[in-house]
């Protein structure tokens, strides 16, 4: 009799023959007992995906198995067919996904879409299906189940949906769970919850959950174990509580350090009073919302009577919580939206009142960096392409162009090669370099960095976070820093804004809002931050098993 | 250019086919007033001989005009045909889609409604009626060909842009502070083609196929010889003399099939990323 849930030995998965490496997966071992979750860390393109997928026999076809074994329940699965594999999935095998918007069928509604698991499988009649269907949806906590269960994805937010995939795959009580990376996408309030439901559900139903994350935030709140891999071999492995004290490699200690800690050292606070490069008064912005669920229209207010001041030089982060406000300000003061009242001054020059035609030459000023690095650039275009268009409208001629923009990239820490090279050939953070290089080729006044590493694993983010704070140094920039998480405000920015529903409610220095946040959002923001209250963090599955027996 | 043509499939047997029956329906088109000096019209032989016999390659029609004299001139009109009533339509469409698509709002409301007016006539219909009306002439034939065809056009661009207008990319460029024109013409369009070129192609075939039909029911211009003309006039005696319908049919089918895989082709080299996985 096997306590393991899930048990892998060597497993190796090798590439095609032109990849950068032999193997994306190499002699992987380890074990999952019921009730344990495992973390398996890494950057992107460590491996740790392809073990997951490896494990639910979802290896995409350029891919193969060469050796080892997976042993689910003590019986050998690696070998199983896409028939075998299709019996087990669910069943006694699940999985959730980073993006739940493109897990779910777009199509279906979200109850079929649930009871289509247990029908597929074919469990219990029509009530029961319905009534196990209730029962999931009050275990991961979706709101107002009934019309929930009725509506389709698109209408749900990200935190829903993903609560709606966690119903899906434990719907029929599998021995084991894997969860790929499952709140990258949500911001971290979402973030909490979620895997606060993953910690219950696995409670409630002994899941053995193989969890993989670039975020040792993450791992720090959930993981009794963790498995670190780099380049496709398992580099470290133990108890959650030793790996994240005591680091035996470095490659580990790197990953721990990247993960940004709730702390304010952006210097000295700037002398008082600085010119002010933006100036934003009583900002307001109405717009037609389709609520969540229900098709009723409602009408928000996005920076309702926001007035603020930022000083030329100074690094302002907005943040809050998903949802409206945070991100339209952005994009008004970029002006890419038009405010409905209230003013915006770059430099003294009003921006808001203007029409398109008289806004495009001062449309140089401001410039922004965006979120997806994947969308940012035209992928049509060489990045020579890219940068020598903005740079010609500023008048350089063909050949000063090429030499500017071969200095931007410089600035940016792309070297030249880059110029004749499209931008699928970039990883995201080489992307979001690029991006930085274009905005700065109009020497903006201001930038507005648009959740500009949100989407960048740990690693990553801490490198562009630091070009910023070394171009500003270095050029004097003034930027408007607009992200979801508190930490990255808090790593970069002189001061903070904390918004609630479009309005401000908190603003002043970092360090002082963490040490004594004045509004209760802003404390529930630096709640939920992952790895940052050291009394929610797990105790070993052995102490909790002995509780359970004691009880 | 010259990284297009490296990119397209040159081993690929399809491929390499449809461009050597298009090349063949071009050469046939330049070469037809030299190979047949006496023109399509004249009677050369018995009427209705087998392919193969007296030295006729594909036999003769119902009057004694050589089948493949008719067939080296039909490619003449069907290639003009394709050409000019799809680059027509096709610049009017993407100017309409173009237009509606990034502007939006109530020039994107007049521009549709307008599309759909064309859209909900039956094409070959309107074409008939056009064609009658302007008298017979490939001119007219061309023009009711293009104002038949160019809605799908326009509606596509526009959902093309649409859905690009909104990219970061584009944002990004509004920001840069540049026009319109050039926003249009540099950031969105290229991004827009690919679907677009293949439907041009698509556009070609049905062009050639809708003269074809037009001619066939007797609607083409009187001065030229057609594939459609050759087919319509000869099926009274398909059940007798089957070849004299089915050589320019398979005329028609063929240069129709090498179209549409072209366009694919040339579908695939126009987008970097399906190239590199194709190199995979």
């Amino acid at each position: 009799m096997t306590a393991d849930a899930l048990r892998v030995e060597g497993l190796t998965v090798a590439l095609p023959a032109s990849g950068q490496r032999a193997h994306a997966a190499e002699d992987i071992s380890f074990s999952l007992r019921r009730g344990e979750t495992l973390c398996m860390v890494g950057e992107s393109g460590s491996g740790k995906s392809v073990v997951a997928h490896a494990v639910m026999g979802l290896l995409p076809a350029s891919l193969r198995l060469t050796a080892g074994r997976i042993l689910l329940e003590g019986g050998e699965i690696q070998g199983l067919g896409e028939a075998g594999f299709r019996r087990i999935r669910s069943r006694r095998l699940s999985m959730i996904f980073q993006e739940p918007m493109t897990a779910l069928n777009p199509l279906m509604r979200i109850g079929d879409q649930i009871s289509e698991v247990m029908r597929v499988h074919g469990v219990g009649d029509r009530r029961a299906i319905r009534d196990r269907m209730f029962e999931l949806a009050e275990q991961v906590r979706l709101p107002d189940p009934a019309t929930i269960l009725r509506a389709y994805p698109m209408q749900l937010s990200g935190g829903q949906r993903q609560r709606v995939m966690i119903a899906m795959a434990l719907a029929l009580k599998p021995a084991v769970l894997v969860a790929d990376e499952p709140t990258t996408a949500l911001d971290v309030t979402t973030q909490a919850q979620i895997l606060a439901i993953i910690r219950e559900m696995q409670e409630t139903y002994g899941t053995g959950v193989l969890f993989v994350t670039h975020d040792f935030g993450v791992v720090s709140e959930i993981a009794d174990r963790v498995v670190v891999m780099e380049k496709g071999k398992a580099v470290e492995e133990g108890l959650a509580a030793d790996v994240l004290t005591r680091p035996a490699h470095p490659y580990t200690r790197r990953l721990i350090a990247a993960v940004p800690a709730l702390a304010a050292d952006a210097g000295p606070a700037l002398e008082e009073p600085r010119p002010a490069a933006l100036e934003v008064k009583g900002l307001s912005k109405r717009f037609v919302r389709r609520s969540g669920l229900f098709s009723r229209r409602t009408v928000g207010g996005a920076g309702r009577g926001v007035a603020r001041r930022v000083g030329r030089g100074e690094f302002f982060g907005i943040t809050g919580g998903s949802g409206w406000g945070r991100p339209t300000l952005g994009r008004l003061i970029g002006r890419l939206a038009r405010p409905d009242s209230g003013d915006i001054l770059v430099d003294e020059v009003t921006l808001a009142r203007l029409d398109d035609r008289a806004l495009r030459p001062l449309r140089r000023n401001v410039q922004m960096i965006f979120q997806d690095p994947f969308g940012s650039l035209n992928p049509r275009q060489t990045i020579g392409t890219i940068l020598g268009t903005v740079l010609s409208l500023g008048g350089s001629d063909a050949a000063a162009a090429r030499q500017e923009a071969a200095r931007l990239l410089d600035l940016v820490g792309l070297d030249a090669g880059a110029l004749d090279r499209f931008p699928h050939e970039f990883s995201g953070g080489q992307r979001q370099r690029i991006s930085l290089a274009r905005a700065l080729a109009t020497e903006p006044r201001l930038l507005i960095a648009d959740e500009a590493v949100s989407a960048l694993d740990v690693v990553i983010q801490a490198q562009i976070l630091d070009l910023l704070a070394d171009l500003r140094r270095r050029l004097g920039l003034t930027v408007l820093f607009i992200t979801h998480d508190l930490r990255v405000a808090g790593r970069i920015c002189d001061r903070v804004a904390v918004m609630l529903r479009g309005e401000i409610v908190e603003q002043g220095r970092p360090a002082e809002i963490f040490a004594a946040p004045r509004h209760p959002y802003t404390a529930s923001l630096i709640a939920s931050i992952p790895g940052w209250d050291p009394e929610r963090r797990r105790q070993p599955v052995e102490q909790r098993q002995r509780k359970e027996t004691a009880r | 250019m010259r990284r297009l043509a490296a990119r397209l499939p040159r081993r690929d047997i399809v491929f390499v086919a449809s461009a050597a029956i298009l090349l063949v329906v071009v050469a046939m088109a330049l070469s037809a007033p030299f190979v047949f000096p006496g023109g399509p019209w004249e009677v050369v032989g018995p009427p209705m001989a087998r392919p193969l016999s007296d030295g006729f390659l594909l036999g003769t029609d119902t009057i004694g005009r050589s089948l493949l004299s008719g067939i080296f001139y039909g490619a003449r009109v069907s290639l003009l045909v394709g050409i000019v009533a799809t680059a027509l339509p096709f610049l009017l469409g993407m100017l309409v889609g173009a237009v509606a698509g990034y502007y939006g709002g109530v020039v994107d409301d007049a521009l549709m409604r307008l599309t759909e007016l064309f859209q909900t006539v039956p094409h070959f219909m309107l074409a008939l009626v056009l064609v009658a009306i302007l008298t017979p002439s490939i001119g007219s034939i061309i023009i009711a060909i293009s104002v038949v065809s160019w809605p799908p056009v326009a509606r596509l661009v526009r959902g093309e842009f649409l859905i690009l207008r909104n990219r970061e990319f584009v944002e990004a460029a509004v920001l840069s502070g540049r026009g319109d024109a050039s926003i249009i013409l540099r950031e969105i369009l290229p991004n827009a083609l690919g679907p677009i070129v293949v439907m041009a192609s698509l556009m070609v075939a049905t062009a050639i196929l809708l003269e074809a039909a037009i001619s066939f029911i007797g609607l083409g211009d009187p001065n030229l010889m057609s594939w459609g003309y050759m087919v319509g006039a000869s099926r009274t005696v398909l059940r007798t003399a089957w070849w004299v319908s089915v050589m320019p049919g398979l005329a028609v089918f063929l240069t129709v099939l090498a179209i549409n895989f072209l366009g694919e082709a040339l579908n695939e080299a126009l987008n970097p990323r399906s190239a590199l996985g194709t190199m995979r």
